[in-house]
């Protein structure tokens, strides 16, 4: 009888043994999966707040958003380095180095201009963009942007004789450096420089380079169309940049692309333009034809590390259409492309796929591959 | 008394073999039976579980037992290494739960709750088998349903082990002829 | 070996049996609660599929939105899942039982369903949805 008891309450421990160690081992599974869940959903709420700053400069509106405790020095920082190059490269500011050279055009040899290095340097990299262009993008296009004016108070159509007549002023070949001293001439009388097409991405390149000096590793700065991003958010995840919607408001936007470390231009004619006799001008210029270009694209983004090559491609080929988005889709290591027509295709890098996500309802479509 | 002993393991074995083909027959039979579409997967009537139970209570624990480890051994050979290990899992932890059931209660248990607890943990079995083979959220997805159905079906076989209970007794009474 | 045999008239059902049965079946409703309670939704919720062969995740697939759709996975043909509605399930498993397929849809976080012959499981894993709203606009 006692052996009997024995073995039966060994028995009943032995089930409850086994019963508990499986279903610890389950329960302990379980609670780990709860676990990784909790630490997810912690991640996304207990997001690390920006330090934000407005500014305008270089006539857009530049939204700097900086993670970490440096935030507001690099801020303060980026708007002082903003101003001192607006206060260099503007075309539209009277004693800009550039309104210099530009008024010293035509004038001989011995009044070429010495300049600052960043002046000299973005103006030694347009003329190689121009040629690289073979001249759709072209830094002396001033002369064209001042008679059509779009951004100013009135615009209106120039005739064709005006037009003609500032074709012949623009011309990049005709800009001549001097290595020894850093100096400028335009060989040209009543030639213009105007950087409006890659200042701001050469600002990018310059803000980035100041940042990673100051150690800011989490941050976006856009300026107007330009954007750059360095790193990713302090939780681990992309930046997500918006990629504007051509037919839609200023906030709308057509889809997102993560893209760290990267600096991104975009150029699309519903920027600036005015309207005149029920036609529409914008103001991305063609210096080979003098009227705004006319295009089958709605807006092209260019993705890069250099933010001077992406500014200049994003209107070299909003200008050249979408066949040369097409030949240049994916052939680049440089740069990758995101282009939108007017049918509101979207024509990506392949590079790019993984890392973007279209915005659903808008009537977009993705297009394949190389036409 | 030697003789009587001998004669009495023979007689013992014809009946295990019986046991088995039966247990055997009627998880076959169960297979036949289309699941029913209403309920989850893996809710079974647990027929074999009848044959089981008697073998508990007529033969004792250590028979029982092996009835049921044989009867897996079957599910190996015809439908493979995860119906064994499933038929395996819920047959042990089944057995060895009513087991104890009947050790805690000094085998004063009724036929209703050995039968509900056998069922229900036979259900059990399988489902930390099943949980630990696929996903472990399995376990938790599926408890409360298997514990209901274990409930429901452990009720229906333990009557239907009520029923035939005097069958069954004439059988054994026919290998072990009345001395 | 000597035969154990029941010596007495067991009873079928004894009244403590209630007590029993009732405590298995509030179990059984407190898992069910608990579970409930886990599966909830708040506002923005998106669910995905966690789909694991032999116990490691395969693929996760992103339900909320996803296209309706019938696939198999490539390292394992023999299952097929379907998408409709934000919903997963499994449809015609190349087993016998075919027991997967009356698991029916999953739609809420923690629903878990097994194709045991393949050992492929599927269980719905809840995220907050990702902001629409970027962080910065180019253009």
């Amino acid at each position: 009888m006692k052996k009997n008891k024995i073995v039966r309450w060994v028995i009943t421990v032995l089930i409850i043994l086994i019963l508990a160690g499986a279903l610890g081992y389950l329960f302990l599974t379980l609670s780990q999966q709860r676990a990784e869940e909790e630490q997810r959903q912690q991640n996304l709420q207990q997001e690390e707040t920006p330090y934000t700053q407005q500014d305008f400069a270089m006539d857009t509106l530049i939204v700097q958003s900086i993670y970490g405790d440096l935030g507001e020095e690099a801020a303060a920082a980026n708007k002082t380095l903003l101003d001192d190059l607006e206060n260099k490269l503007s075309m539209y500011k009277q004693d800009s180095e550039i309104s210099q050279v530009n008024a010293k055009a035509g004038l001989t040899e011995v009044r070429r201009l010495e300049v600052s290095d960043d002046t000299y340097n973005l103006l030694v990299r347009g003329k190689e963009l121009g040629e690289q262009t073979q001249g759709l993008f072209d830094i002396t296009i001033g002369p064209l942007s001042r008679l059509w004016n779009i951004t100013g108070e009135n615009p209106q159509v120039p005739s064709e004789d005006e037009i003609t007549k500032t074709l012949s002023y623009v011309d990049y070949t005709q800009l001549s450096f001097d290595d020894s001293n850093h100096s400028v001439r335009l060989q040209k009388p009543f030639m213009q420089i105007d950087l409006g097409g890659i200042a701001k991405g050469y600002a990018c390149d310059k803000i980035k380079a100041s940042m990673a000096e100051q150690g800011v590793t989490s941050a976006t700065v856009s300026l107007g169309g330009n954007v750059l991003v360095i790193g990713k958010k302090p939780n681990g995840e992309d930046f997500s940049v918006g990629i504007r919607d051509p037919f839609g408001g200023d906030n709308d936007i057509m889809g997102t692309l993560a893209a760290p470390d990267k600096i991104l231009a975009t150029t699309g004619a519903y920027e600036r333009y005015f309207e005149q006799d029920g036609k529409v001008y914008h103001h991305v210029l063609n210096p080979r034809t003098g009227y705004p270009c006319e295009t089958e694209l709605a807006s092209v983004t260019v993705i890069s590390e250099d933010g001077t090559l992406a500014d200049c491609l994003s209107t070299t080929f909003y200008i050249a259409g979408k066949q040369a988005v097409l030949d240049n889709l994916n052939n680049h290591e440089e740069f990758a492309l995101i282009a939108i027509d007017q049918d509101k295709n979207v024509y990506i890098s392949d590079s790019l796929k993984d890392s973007f996500t279209l915005s659903e309802g808008k009537g977009y479509t993705l297009a394949e591959g190389n036409a | 008394m030697k003789q009587e002993t001998v004669s009495q393991k023979i007689r013992f074995l014809a009946f295990m073999g019986l046991m088995l083909a039966m247990a055997v027959a009627l998880s076959f039979l169960e297979g036949l039976i289309p699941a029913i579409p209403a309920l989850p997967p893996g809710v079974k009537l647990g027929l074999s579980n009848i044959v089981t139970m008697y073998a508990l209570f007529f033969l004792g624990p250590l028979p029982a037992a092996v009835i049921v480890v044989l009867k897996s051994g079957f599910v190996l050979l015809t439908r493979g290494v995860v119906a064994f290990l499933l038929s395996l899992s819920g047959g042990i932890l089944s057995v060895l739960v009513m087991i104890a059931v009947l050790a805690v209660t000094r085998r004063k248990a009724s036929y209703l709750l050995v039968s509900v607890f056998g069922a229900v943990f036979h259900n059990i079995g399988q489902l930390i088998t099943a949980s630990l083979l696929t996903q472990p959220s399995l376990f938790l997805a599926y408890l409360p349903v298997l514990l209901l159905s274990g409930v429901g079906m452990g009720i229906i076989t333990g009557a239907i082990l009520k029923i035939v209970l005097p069958a069954l007794g004439r059988l054994k009474n026919s290998i072990y002829r009345p001395q | 070996m000597s035969l154990k045999q029941d010596t007495f008239s067991r009873a079928f059902f004894k009244r403590g049996d209630l007590w029993a049965i009732l405590a298995l079946l509030l179990i059984a409703a407190a898992v069910y609660g608990f579970s409930l309670w886990r599966g909830r939704m708040p506002e923005g919720t998106e669910l995905s599929a966690e789909i694991t062969l032999d116990g490691q995740v395969a693929e996760t697939i992103l339900l909320t939105g996803h296209p309706d759709e019938i696939f198999t996975l490539d390292e394992e043909p023999n299952v097929t899942f379907e998408i409709n509605q934000g919903r997963i399930r499994f449809i015609n498993a190349v087993c016998p039982d075919k027991l997967c397929e009356q698991s029916g849809f999953l739609d809420a976080p923690n629903e878990t369903a097994a194709c045991l012959p393949y050992r492929v499981a599927v269980r719905i894993v809840a995220s907050q949805a990702a902001s629409d709203v970027p962080d910065v606009i180019t253009g």
